[in-house]
């Protein structure tokens, strides 16, 4: 007979075995692929006068609901969540394992996106508070797909997508309510609002925090 | 304290009805669930194994709620009844990693994933991905995740489906000898033989309420009460039939397309008889079933035919 593990073992444990599964199959070459597409437009739209920033915020829209939507959504799909459910957790660990392996492997990939977008042809991208911004933003997106798959995990990827969406919407527009879009926040903390990068920091851990909340209270009471 | 207790416990997925008021006890040893698909042996199983909660009344295992206690999940070991996996992961992975989560620490995980892995029979496969497995090496692999943490109760469910005949015999063997090695273990199927094979007390399921609980072979008696068919299919039916006519304990004799079947109080005597009738008129035998020696039987016996309803 075993006690428990504590939650530390635990969130680590499931990060590492959470990380080899993602690291096995298609999803890295796709999510690099994917990262790799603000490149080929990066160059044009500076010409142009435009910023390839906004095209990696489309990054952002897609990969963690690849990653984080994914990894929750087929584990109740293909049922293998009983492995996970049925062992001696708190159960939010199980959410913060998975965040812990997959946000910064997402933080990475939006990040060498923005980097190789800079070097391809739009040098706006290469300050390194844009890039911390991206890299912070990609982390607060996967929180926030956390929290969307908790509440709908069968359809966890589409309607993550559709959430991150709603967001960037969000972010554009002029009133006030822009304050709760991470695509604003990352915005501010790079320094292309007017709110400063405090009030952009502030936003993505009052976001992140939220959807955290609301992920660990849903999975402490899903049944599967 | 018993292993495992439910006390008016029902379990509702929105309108439908899993689990009905089911009050059971069980105090250790082996233990059959025996009910047809959809009767709500896996719901059960999940429930014990704390994946799902009593939509009404309390079912402890060890003493308290599976679903809200950790330190209980952490001495239950849940084989569950589907075939996917981590299927990425080899093994060993898989194995260790389940270790890990119930509470084996770290350095210890691996060693005790390969001492699983070896009581199933699994070790030579244990660096290759489970993506290329057969089914009854995945049940292998399940049941190495569920025993890999010592636990004192073992919930097994449907642990023999889509295994051939000498991988199942195999299992059986091996989940026997847990066991006797003191496990408390509950194994569900919708097989009578393959239950058992493995246990003679069981509790019979029907529509998410327990029909019948005990002897496996005192519920046969049951059933042998009742007139046992037997269907000999073989070239000369009607000689065969003309044979067993006349037989006290025939109490009736159908004709299917190259086929009798036979009806009778006293099952021994009419084998007895029946081989006779084949030795006596050189019958050649296509096939030879008893369509009673099933569950299907069991559940029209104790519903009183509302199985088929």
């Amino acid at each position: 007979m075993t006690n428990p593990p504590s939650a530390l073992a635990a969130i680590l444990s499931i990060a590492r075995v959470t990380f080899r599964r993602s690291t096995r199959g298609f999803l890295p070459a796709i999510a690099a692929v994917i990262s790799l597409l603000p490149v080929a437009a990066a160059a044009p739209i500076h010409k142009n006068g435009g910023s390839a920033a906004e095209i990696v915020l489309l990054v952002l829209v897609i990969l963690p609901p690849m990653f984080v939507a994914s990894s929750l959504g087929e584990e109740i799909e293909d049922k293998t969540a009983a492995y996970l459910w049925s062992r001696p957790l708190a159960r939010w660990t199980i959410i913060a394992g998975k965040l812990f392996a997959l946000a910064p492997t997402c933080a990475a990939f939006v990040a060498g996106s923005a980097i190789a977008s800079g070097y391809a042809g739009d040098p706006s991208l290469l300050k390194a508070g844009v890039i911390t911004a991206f890299a912070a933003g990609a982390i607060a997106m996967c929180c926030a797909v956390a929290g969307v798959a908790s509440i709908l995990p069968r359809h966890a990827m589409i309607f993550s997508i559709i959430y991150l969406l709603l967001d960037l919407t969000i972010g554009s527009v002029g009133a006030s309510m822009h304050y709760a879009s991470i695509a604003y926040a990352i915005r501010s903390i790079a320094g292309d609002t007017g709110s400063g990068a405090v009030t952009g920091v502030v936003g993505l851990v009052a976001i992140s925090g939220f959807w955290l909340t609301v992920a660990f209270r849903r999975i402490a009471r899903l049944e599967i | 304290m018993s292993v495992i207790e439910a006390q008016a416990c029902s379990k509702w997925y929105g309108h439908v009805l899993g689990i009905s008021d089911i009050t059971w006890k069980l105090d250790g040893g082996i233990i059959g669930l025996l009910g047809p698909n959809g009767a709500g042996k896996s719901t059960l199983m999940k429930m014990v194994a704390g994946l799902l909660k009593p939509s009404r009344g309390t079912l402890s295992v060890f003493g308290a709620s599976p679903f809200a206690t950790a330190a209980v999940r952490a001495r239950i070991g849940y084989a569950p009844e589907h075939e996917k996996t981590w299927d990425e992961l080899t093994p060993r992975e898989l194995v260790t990693s389940m270790a890990e989560l119930s509470g084996v620490p770290r350095r210890e995980a691996t060693q005790a994933a390969e001492r699983a892995l070896e009581t199933m029979d699994m070790k030579a496969s244990m660096y290759r991905r489970i993506r290329g497995f057969s089914k009854g090496m995945r049940q292998r692999v399940k049941l190495a995740t569920a025993i890999a943490h010592d636990p004192d109760l073992l919930l097994l469910d449907e642990p023999l489906t889509g295994v051939d005949p000498m991988a199942r015999a195999d299992i059986v063997e091996r989940i026997k000898r847990l066991a006797a090695a003191g496990k408390t273990i509950v194994v569900s199927s919708h097989v009578l033989y393959e239950i058992e094979a493995l246990t003679s007390e069981i509790v019979v399921i029907y529509r998410g309420q327990v029909l019948a609980e005990g002897n496996v072979y005192e519920i046969r008696k049951l059933i042998d009460k009742q007139p046992h068919r037997i269907r000999l299919q073989c070239d000369q039916p009607r000689a065969i039939a003309q044979a067993l006519a006349s037989s006290d304990h025939v109490a009736r004799l159908a004709f299917e397309r190259d086929a009798v079947v036979i009806e009778t109080r006293d099952p021994d005597r009419c084998y007895d008889e029946l081989a006779a009738a084949v030795l006596a008129q050189n019958v050649v035998v296509h096939a030879l079933a008893s369509p009673d020696n099933n569950l299907g039987a069991v559940f029209d016996y104790l519903t009183g035919g509302r199985a088929d309803d």
